[in-house]
């Protein structure tokens, strides 16, 4: 469905969002209940909703996304369509910067890495984290000098006012 | 605010979920007041009342009646449409320990209540009176004397209206209930000596004479007269139930355990709901079933292809006018991959613990790179994921992808002897609010846990999480 599509990235670089370039689309009539679709909006990422439709080639959306006064029940309808009547039943999902392609089969996604990709992430990962570790470990010994004066000079202030 | 008396309904082994059951759909129909009222406690005229919590009721974990306060009608039948534990729920008219002062007080409620009785009755006109006994079995005679003995009393009859045995329009129930005698209640010797005794035809039945039948009728604790508004939920389970579902497995869960977790979770119509452990989806499709949205990620893909038959297979079969969308996704790999902070209203699952299905992840010992003709077709290797990792980074999942005031609610193998907030996985941004036991074996069984999201998740700390289990 568009809405799950809207709320991945990639897994290697997390890039945001993905591509569709699909094969078989097929649309499923559903219930239509403007509630949820309110509240759905407000997680919405809209522009890249409009980037996805004109990608699969469907009517085209407005760019920005209407004040709360300007929706009209026409909108909403609209909105429910795309979301959660297209399903995609054969294609696949593709990162813009790693190319890195997730293939679609039977309306099920793998949205999965192989395991050698991920001994990369961890080993890439591991490094960043002992980076980031010691930078603090660098601030915290670059403060640890000056807040004791400033505090002692604070306290000696306040016991000479008084 | 009117007195109601709710049936409960009698399961050997599972009547401990039946107050927290109660409690959950309280919450889940933001239901404000109610309270319980214990039956001996009385201040003078007026009866005491105190709110539902476990630790006051556990002496009723085997009673059937339980009497509440509460405001209206229609909260009580919203609130028992989800209780599948719930018989019915019923309005008292007349509460008391003797027939005779119990008609008495259903002639006074009828009197304060005369003008909105009188209007019922125009609506509908057709009733029934049920007579229910907990402890005897009635002669006919006294049957029919109860029954006239309420029709034939002046107040009672302007209101009530006219007779109508099959499909009545409002059902009325006379409850009574009876303390047994010591001569009555048998030990579990006494049962086998009786049954030994009647395969060899020795065994005489004593005939039941109208003294005898008076005899227990001197022991009646209490009798309640009282209309029906409402059955509870139990007509779900047959629908529901699994030996009717198409597409099940061995990690599914029962229909009462997947209601109870989706009472649990608060979940109500056009909410969002995850699952990163769905397996063949049964609780998923217990929270469709309320009117969720919902998605669903494994990482096992025969479970979702299905053999031969599908998750879709469920909807079509039950009906459900949505559809659930289905990811193959690890949870270790997905847990930062999700755009916005807070997207879904609820996560609920049963997260693979080795018993019933492989607890692993995919991975390797050893770095080995895969060459470019095979990447395609490729199937990954795996390596078994650690119980605290996962549940560190499935807190952090929860934490990071559900909303504020979002409830997390999974199930955790146990021994029996557990300290509750000692023993448990603690996370910062939850708090804890409520533990069920199911006991499987005497010395294992699993919990179901529930909590909330009460503090914003903070990514720096999530790396220091993973030392706190």
């Amino acid at each position: 469905k568009l809405l799950t599509q809207n709320m991945l990235c990639c897994l290697k670089c997390n890039a945001f969002p993905l591509d569709i370039q699909a094969t078989k689309i097929e649309e499923e009539k559903q219930f239509y209940s403007k509630q949820f679709i309110q509240r759905m909006l407000t997680r919405i990422d809209y522009e890249a909703l409009v980037y996805t439709t004109k990608q699969l080639n469907l009517p085209p959306l407005p760019e920005k996304m209407p004040a709360e006064e300007d929706m009209v029940d026409n909108f909403y309808y609209n909105m429910h369509k795309l979301l959660l009547e297209i399903r995609i039943e054969e294609g696949t999902l593709e990162c813009q910067s790693c190319k890195r392609t997730y293939p679609i089969h039977n309306k099920i996604c793998n949205f999965v890495l192989r395991d050698d990709e991920i001994m990369e992430k961890e080993m890439y990962d591991r490094k960043n984290t002992l980076a980031a570790r010691q930078e603090m470990r660098e601030k915290r010994a670059e403060e640890q000098d000056t807040p004791n004066l400033e505090e002692a000079e604070k306290m000696m202030d306040t016991i000479l006012s008084q | 605010m009117k007195h109601y008396l709710i049936i409960f309904a009698h399961k050997p082994l599972l009547n401990q979920f039946r107050i927290a059951e109660l409690k959950s759909a309280i919450e889940a129909e933001e239901i404000k007041e109610i309270y319980y009222i214990p039956y001996y406690e009385n201040k003078g005229n007026e009866r005491v009342r105190k709110p539902i919590e476990r630790e006051t009721l556990i002496e009723l974990y085997n009673d059937k009646y339980l009497v509440v306060q509460m405001k209206n009608d229609e909260e009580a039948k919203r609130m028992t449409e989800r209780c599948s534990f719930i018989q019915s729920i019923q309005e008292i008219w007349g509460d008391a320990k003797d027939l005779e002062s119990c008609i008495r007080h259903a002639k006074t409620y009828a009197k304060e209540n005369r003008e909105r009785l009188e209007k019922e009755k125009e609506e509908k006109q057709t009733f029934k009176i049920n007579v229910n006994t907990f402890g005897t079995k009635l002669n006919k005679k006294k049957h029919f004397e109860i029954l006239t003995n309420i029709t034939t009393t002046q107040i009672l009859k302007d209101v009530l209206g006219k007779v109508k045995l099959s499909k009545p329009e409002r059902e009325f129930e006379m409850h009574m209930v009876f303390q047994l005698n010591d001569e009555q209640s048998k030990t579990q010797e006494e049962n086998k000596q009786i049954k030994n005794a009647k395969r060899k035809n020795k065994y005489k039945v004593k005939e039941k004479t109208d003294d005898m039948v008076n005899e227990k009728m001197k022991y009646m604790l209490r009798a309640i007269f009282a209309k029906k508004i409402a059955d509870g939920g139990r007509e779900k389970l047959v629908t529901y139930s699994l030996k009717t579902r198409p597409y099940i497995g061995t990690t599914s869960m029962s229909a009462e355990l997947s209601f109870l977790v989706v009472n649990e979770a608060k979940i109500r119509e056009n909410d969002y709901v995850c699952d990163p452990f769905v397996g063949t989806g049964s609780i998923l499709l217990a929270a469709q079933i309320y009117g969720a949205h919902v998605i669903g990620l494994d990482l096992d893909i025969r479970v979702l292809k299905g053999n031969g038959k599908n998750h879709y297979d469920n909807i079509k079969h039950y009906q459900i006018n949505k559809n659930m969308d289905l990811l193959r996704g690890d949870l270790y790999q997905h847990k930062t991959c999700w755009r916005v902070g807070e997207i879904f209203d609820a996560i609920v699952s049963d997260p693979p613990y080795g018993v019933r299905e492989s607890c692993s992840r995919i991975g390797r010992t050893e770095y080995l790179k895969v060459e470019e003709k095979y990447q395609e077709n490729h199937i990954a290797a795996r390596v078994p994921y650690d119980q605290e990792e996962m549940m560190a980074d499935f807190f952090n999942f929860a934490a990071y992808t559900l909303k504020m005031g979002g409830r997390l609610v999974y199930w955790l193998p146990s021994p029996v002897q557990f300290h509750i907030p000692n023993d448990l996985p603690y996370h910062p941004s939850f708090s804890l609010i409520r533990v069920n036991f199911d006991q499987l074996t005497l010395t294992r069984g699993r919990r179901l846990i529930t909590m909330e999201k009460t503090k914003p998740f903070v990514e720096a700390k999530a790396a220091t999480y993973h030392n706190t289990i």
